[in-house]
């Protein structure tokens, strides 16, 4: 699994849903150890439709996902989830769910 | 470490900590393995993103495949189910046993069951929870089931309560049949995965396993119990040539969920277990209120496109409807795979209960007193009455996003060794030196939460075991 590719879109969805005050590396560690956890035909397709999602936008801006600036990739992922473009859907949607989950029970834990 | 035991039990959740513990107290040379870690239960990570990711089997990232994805929850520590669910229990309904001793033939006595059931019930406290910690959200339940004339009672749980002491603490198998396992000698072997069995010299049992560190060790033993869950168990079966009817009758309980606003708060952090089931509808369908911890409060309303209401966080529960299926899955292996590949389809008439539910559990949220409901769906969407979402055309049965944690039947016992992978006393019909000790042995859905079930079942068939062999 791209490494780099889980970070920059860890970053993304955490500045998408405006999860800025918390600390990343704990959000980067639980995504790694969630894809390691993964039954491997599922961490397989994750890899698979990750790194087609990443290398389809040189297509578009000449660049790869994560090369684009913060705003535009953004602005991807909010397309991506209004309007559920199959199988890419799922991949945002793990991401998703996992990043909220650990972002929102640190941000419960801080304000405790 | 000696590497030949008597008795070797795989899995330590409910169905191997129970046999485990009986057979050390009885003097036995007994080793007892775990795949996950032996993690001592902390009510203050109980419910979060910590124990999904230490306690859950693939960190709680496994589903079905069918006509829905429906995403189920392993234990995976010691302890199995026990350290990780909500510790509801129920006995298995004595119709429900009639249907299974005429259809399946497992000739079982319901005094006999009974005393099992009984002893269960002592070992572990199964009491009701003090009615001034039973969360507010869990109560609402029954404020709508009373103003609709429906069925519903408060649920026991696996908790024992002190004089004076109103928290109480869980009686998880580690906090319970795992010591005890322990104080009689019994090894316990955690981080330790089972790879594949085997039969070696004298007919014995080779267990083959895989430490954490890498470490490839056998073990050779008499008799082999094996309780690695629904899945688990024929996956390891499967992949060690034992393929009889294993894994083929799959059965869960597909659940669904709202999440549910009202006008005051319902919700607090350290909310706890809510304990209410609606029963009116049994055996179809059941409610019940689901843990509402903030955190997974924002999975489901981020679901439904309305993330921005975990402001309210407070005001807001998530509920669920279950039903009992009549459709059923498989457990198989997949080449250059070492995980197990589960399908299960709902049947025309599930598809049916599930909407129907669906409905149910809306009319009783709204007459709780819910001001806006958020359905588990990927779409942004919401309803403020049950006229509304009455207007509305639910969406197709692939867009529901279904949940179990009960999963059983995919190893059924049974009288006849052509339909059945065991005997009704759990032994494979295959092989009678080997025993299933868990959910997997089950003949169909017990209707209800299948962890009393299963515990009775397998200290039922322990005890046979112990009178018969030792």
């Amino acid at each position: 699994m791209n490494l780099a590719f889980n970070r920059i879109i860890s970053k993304s969805i955490l500045d998408m849903h405006n999860l800025t005050k918390i600390n990343n590396d704990d959000i980067y560690n639980f995504i790694d150890q969630q894809i390691l956890a993964l039954p491997d035909y599922t961490r397989f397709f994750l890899s698979i439709i990750a790194n087609t999602f990443n290398y389809f936008f040189v297509i578009l801006y000449f660049r790869s996902f994560i090369n684009l600036s913060s705003q535009k990739r953004i602005s991807i992922l909010r397309t991506l989830k209004r309007n559920k473009i199959p199988v890419f859907n799922l991949m945002l949607k793990f991401y998703e769910h996992s990043i909220l989950l650990i972002a929102i029970e640190n941000q419960n834990e801080s304000t405790l | 470490m000696k590497a030949h035991f008597k008795i070797i039990v795989i899995g330590s959740g409910p169905g191997g900590s129970i046999p485990g513990s009986l057979f050390a107290k009885k003097g036995e040379d007994v080793l007892m393995m775990e795949e996950g870690s032996d993690i001592p239960f902390n009510p203050t990570k109980h419910f979060s993103a910590y124990e999904l990711q230490n306690k859950y089997k693939n960190a709680g990232m496994t589903m079905s495949f069918g006509n829905n994805f429906i995403n189920y929850g392993e234990g995976f520590c010691v302890g199995g189910g026990s350290e990780v669910n909500s510790g509801l229990y129920h006995r298995l309904p004595s119709d429900i046993l009639d249907g299974w001793n005429n259809l399946h033939e497992i000739n079982c006595n319901k005094a006999d069951l009974a005393k099992h059931f009984d002893a269960i019930e002592q070992d572990l406290s199964i009491s009701y929870m003090p009615a001034k910690n039973i969360p507010i959200a869990s109560t609402l339940l029954q404020t709508g089931s009373e103003k609709l004339g429906w069925k519903c009672a408060e649920i026991p749980r696996l908790h024992k309560y002190e004089v004076d002491d109103e928290i109480g603490k869980k009686q998880t198998m580690s906090e319970t049949y795992i010591k005890e396992f322990l104080k009689n000698g019994g090894t316990l072997l955690a981080n330790t995965k089972v790879i594949k069995i085997s039969k070696g010299a004298r007919n014995l049992n080779i267990v083959s396993t895989s430490s954490n560190d890498g470490k490839l060790l056998d073990f050779t033993c008499d008799y082999l119990f094996i309780a690695c869950g629904a899945i688990n168990t024929p996956f390891l079966l499967q992949k060690s040539g034992i393929k009889k009817n294993v894994g083929t009758n799959l059965k869960l309980h597909p659940s669904f969920k709202f999440t549910a606003m009202f006008d005051d708060d319902v919700n607090f952090h350290g909310m706890g277990v809510p304990v209410h089931q609606i029963s009116h509808f049994h055996p179809r369908i059941s409610m019940g209120c689901s843990i509402s911890s903030k955190q997974f409060l924002a999975l489901n309303l981020n679901e439904t496109g309305n993330l921005e209401m975990l402001k309210y966080w407070q005001k807001i529960a998530t509920y669920y409807s279950m039903i009992c299926p009549s459709g059923s899955g498989s457990i198989s292996t997949m080449p250059f795979s070492n995980s197990p590949l589960v399908r299960f389809n709902l049947s025309k008439n599930d598809i049916d209960n599930l909407y129907k539910s669906i409905y149910l559990l809306a009319e009783v949220l709204f007459a709780a007193g819910a001001i806006r409901i958020f359905p588990s769906i990927d779409n942004e969407i919401s309803f403020s009455s049950l006229s509304e979402l009455n207007s509305f055309k639910l969406p197709k049965i692939h867009k529901l996003n279904l949940m179990t944690i009960h999963l059983f039947s995919s190893m059924r016992m049974g009288g006849s060794k052509e339909k059945y992978s065991t005997n009704p006393e759990g032994q494979l019909w295959q092989d009678q030196s080997i025993y299933i000790s868990d959910a997997s042995i089950l003949c169909d859905s017990p209707t209800v939460n299948p962890q009393g079930t299963v515990m009775a079942f397998a200290r039922m068939n322990a005890i046979n075991f112990i009178e018969e062999y030792l």
